[in-house]
């Protein structure tokens, strides 16, 4: 009797490592989704720098899968449907298109939004405080804050009359966003020219066409590409103000938004917590803390504005 | 200590199998562990609570250091911004100031990232300026608010701290409002986003799986490490710990031990936050906060575990220290009991038990030295008159029977007519009469304490002056032959009345002898030898029945207490020249007094 249950044991200690291996052999995986266009580079230094706050490092503890659609809405779907198939241990997406893509692929997988505008309007979340599905992550408040970037034209260029805008008509969130926007034009008494691209392809030429109709400030949805529209801007020799750091920084004329840079690396706090068991459902979303408003002063220059000291001053960022 | 171990090598007589054996030393083994077990153990306890009292005490104190630390952080937090405020009230009201006000309210906004929104009100209640961080700002817009409270209250207590609310169900925020010192300053009021307070609670670090969190008086948790818990508008009110803060709130003690949220066991500490009647908790988990408290209980009992096996050792290692020497004299004792006389018992133990083996040894020595006298003094009565044989033995002279050169008196008697009645008569009618012939003699000689050196047949031969010497012996060897010859004229009658023709004749002389023992191993005899001897017994030969011959030297010893014949020379068989000798009638009648 005794040497059975000695025996047993022994057995339980051979059988042991194996399943200890098998165990710690299957490395957590975390898809990180995006569309390529606008450019994932900062998103994607910032949020491997927050997993590695978080103790993961790509190949030794987590196996990162990296699916960029190169600016393809079709691409998107496949590659979120790939992530899918492969069934990661989590889905980071990009932006809120990305988001988007990713819900219709699966509703199993934890989904972190990196970051996604509005997601109770969009279906992402029953509530901020419980999300209730597989979609939590970060939130901007960029609806409102093109709201606060309008307020910055009228302060800024106090003459002008017409704003342009461009929305992204592949993203859901077009809509909260045109509408909080026609919202602060009544109030600021701006006349309007809205376009919407479907995605980045045709994105030129409805710039083209909204800043050849007569605007004299423009605006673009951040889910566009930065460094297209700033340069179409400048070309048109047009101040663009965008809610989004990384437009100022590609060469728009200012920006008022959420510290992107903080709001990338805290979704890697997400990603920590869902690999440790936490459901998504009970992970509250998280609003951005830190806003910071960037203006670029090249562009300034290039354009021949001058801007007071007192803007300069409550500037968080001045790009020289 | 092998020393100690009795050096009796005899095997254990048989005749006294030690029934008891151990007792004792189980008896000393149980009673010295136990009481130093006990002393032990007493002393471990004492010391294990006094450890749990002192380590318990230290670890609230430290809790709670850190609550009231992090207490104190949160009050200067809500005090700067208050602070901050104060200094967009400085303002008056007057046409124009407004746009310089939107500039004072963006750069408090820059400079205090928790506020949110800030709201300017001025003296009559009506809004005047509206800065956001993410809505669009609103200038003069003259809304009525001077029945809200935190216009009403900021005017009246000069500070305002509102309830904790949550914006889209989920950030918790608080509206911080503050009036200006000047009497138409109005009120600048704050929406303070109260996530700023992680960064407070998530610095703090309560051990390695402690945490600090903060509720507001509701019980509602504003701020946790974990903010999804905040951000999850979780109550807390339902906690012991939350309970005890609320209820009992400024009691001393502000520890307990108790459950967290998940049902682990914590101890909890806390302290207030004054001005806005939040607590802040700091909490360790049980585990973790008894963990040294164990090690060092494991410690102590390890430390208490020794010590009892130290003290059982010392006590087998000291009850074989007491118990060997005592078998060791059980034993000899034993050998005592059966007979072996002189046994000893070796134990070196420096203490009472060694006093006890010596005196043990003494005895036994003494015990055989006193069966040796008794053997001695048996041997001597074969000798000597009893009482002769006690002296000499009480003055240990076993010097006396070495051999020795002597002036004696010899003795020597024997019967006439011996032989012929020997020949004749049945040996029982022989024995018989030697017996009482012995009998009669044996009687004087003890009366006159001569010295029975031998019995040869009939014949008898009597020292004195030797081994003890004795005064006049040769007085005395003459007044126990005129008795003798008296005694045995007696029996004498007797036996011719039985048709025995028995006489008795004594001859005594003085001169040097030798004396000493003669013989072997194991059957020594008191002998004397020399001329003087064998001249006493030729001169016993020579007397007739009833006569006593004394030589010269006798003679003249006695020569004025007897009446003697004339001196006769008589030549002997073996002496060259002739003797005198001299019969011996009977006493004077002075010397017979």
């Amino acid at each position: 009797m005794r040497r059975r249950a000695f025996i047993a044991a022994l057995g339980a200690v051979a059988a042991f490592p194996h399943a200890a291996a098998a165990q710690s052999g299957r490395m957590p995986r975390v898809g990180l989704l995006m569309l390529g266009n606008p450019d994932p580079g900062l998103f994607l230094r910032e949020i491997t720098a927050g997993l590695r706050e978080a103790g993961y490092e790509d190949g030794r503890n987590v196996a990162l899968e990296l699916r960029n659609a190169g600016g393809s809405t079709a691409q998107l779907n496949v590659l979120a449907r790939e992530l899918a198939t492969l069934r990661v241990d989590v889905i980071v997406a990009f932006q809120t298109p990305v988001v988007a893509a990713a819900k219709a692929a699966t509703t199993q997988i934890p989904i972190v939004m990196c970051p996604a505008q509005e997601p109770i309007e969009l279906g992402f979340v029953q509530s901020f405080a419980r999300p209730g599905g597989n979609i939590t992550g970060m939130t901007t408040a960029t609806a409102e804050l093109a709201g606060k970037n309008f307020e910055l034209i009228r302060e800024v260029l106090p003459s002008v009359r017409r704003v342009g805008v461009v929305g992204n008509a592949a993203d859901p969130f077009h809509k909260p966003y045109l509408a909080n926007i026609e919202a602060a034009a009544r109030t600021l008494n701006f006349e309007l020219k809205v376009a919407l691209s479907q995605g980045a392809d045709p994105f030129p030429a409805t710039f083209a066409e909204v800043a050849g109709s007569g605007v004299q400030a423009m605006t673009v949805q951040p889910s566009l590409p930065r460094d297209r529209a700033a340069e179409l801007a400048l070309k048109h020799r047009l101040p663009l103000f965008v809610a989004s750091a990384e437009a100022a920084e590609a060469g728009a004329l200012m920006a008022y938004s959420a510290d992107i840079a903080a709001v990338y690396r805290q979704s890697a706090t997400f990603v920590d917590k869902i690999l440790k068991g936490r459901k998504p459902a009970d992970l509250p979303v998280e609003l951005a803390t830190k806003f910071r408003l960037v203006v670029n002063l090249k562009t300034a220059n290039a354009l021949g504005l001058t801007l007071s000291p007192a803007l300069l001053n409550r500037a968080d960022e001045v790009i020289e | 200590m092998s020393d100690a171990a009795p050096a009796a090598t005899a095997p254990p007589p048989p005749s006294s199998p030690p029934k008891t054996r151990g007792s004792l030393f189980r008896k000393y083994v149980l009673l010295f562990s136990s009481i130093v077990g006990a002393a032990l153990l007493a002393n471990g306890a004492v010391e294990v609570w006094f450890l749990y009292r002192d380590h318990t005490e230290l670890l609230l104190r430290v809790q709670r250091e850190q609550a009231e630390a992090a207490a104190t952080k949160i009050g200067q937090f809500v005090k700067e911004i208050e602070g901050q405020l104060g200094w967009t009230t400085q303002l008056p009201w007057s046409a124009g100031a407004l746009d310089q006000r939107r500039f004072d309210a963006l750069r408090l906004l820059r400079q205090v990232p928790a506020v949110t929104e800030l709201t300017q009100i001025d003296a009559a209640g009506k809004e005047r300026l509206k800065v956001s961080r993410l809505a669009m700002d609103v200038i003069n817009s003259q809304n009525d608010l001077s029945q809200e409270p935190r216009f009403t209250q900021a005017v009246a207590r000069r500070t305002f701290h509102g309830p904790v609310y949550f914006r889209r169900e989920s950030e918790p925020y608080m509206t911080l409002a503050v009036a200006g010192t000047r009497r138409d300053a109005g009120v600048s009021a704050a929406e303070v986003n109260l996530k700023f307070i992680w960064d407070v609670v998530s610095q703090i670090k309560v051990g390695n799986g402690g945490r600090a969190y903060v509720v507001d008086a509701q019980g509602r948790l504003i701020a946790h490490p974990d903010i999804s818990l905040v951000l999850r508008n979780t109550d807390f009110a339902s906690l012991a710990q939350v309970q005890a803060a609320r209820a009992g709130g400024q009691s001393p003690e502000r520890a307990l031990s108790t459950e967290d949220f998940q049902g682990h066991k914590v101890l909890a500490a806390y302290a207030p936050i004054a001005p806005l009647g939040w607590w802040v908790f700091a909490e360790l988990p049980l585990d973790e906060a008894y963990a040294p408290l164990i090690d060092s209980i494991k410690r102590t009992g390890l430390v208490l575990l020794l010590g009892i096996v130290g003290a059982i050792l010392a006590a087998l290692f000291l009850a074989r220290r007491m118990v060997v020497p005592i078998r060791a004299l059980q034993a000899g004792a034993a050998r005592i009991g059966a007979g072996e006389l002189g046994a000893r018992v070796e134990v070196k133990t420096g203490d009472e038990l060694e006093a006890l083996a010596d005196q043990f040894n003494t005895m036994s020595t003494e015990l055989r030295d006193s069966r040796e006298r008794e053997e001695r003094v048996g041997r001597l009565r074969r000798f000597l008159s009893p009482q002769l044989a006690e002296v000499i033995e009480s003055t240990g002279a076993d010097t006396m029977l070495e051999s020795h050169r002597r002036e004696v008196s010899v003795v020597f008697c024997d019967m006439r007519g011996f032989t012929a009645f020997a020949e004749s008569a049945e040996p029982e009618q022989v024995m018989a009469v030697l017996h009482e012939y012995h009998a009669a003699l044996g009687e004087l000689i003890h009366k006159f304490e001569g010295t029975l050196e031998r019995f040869v047949g009939d014949g008898v031969l009597i020292l004195f002056n030797d081994p003890i010497p004795c005064p006049n012996p040769s007085e005395r060897a003459v007044r126990m032959a005129v008795e003798m010859q008296v005694a045995i004229a007696f029996l004498a009658a007797k036996w011719r009345a039985l048709g025995y023709e028995l006489g008795f004749g004594i001859g005594i002389t003085h001169g040097y002898a030798t004396m000493g023992r003669i013989g072997f191993e194991g059957r020594f005899d008191y002998s004397a030898i020399g001329s003087v001897v064998n001249l006493a017994a030729r001169l016993c030969g020579e007397a007739q029945d009833g006569q006593i011959l004394i030589d010269n030297a006798v003679h003249a010893a006695v020569a004025p207490l007897v009446e003697c014949d004339e001196p006769s020379d008589i030549t002997l068989k073996g002496i060259r020249r002739p003797v005198r000798a001299f019969n011996v009638r009977h006493l004077k009648a002075l010397a017979a007094e």
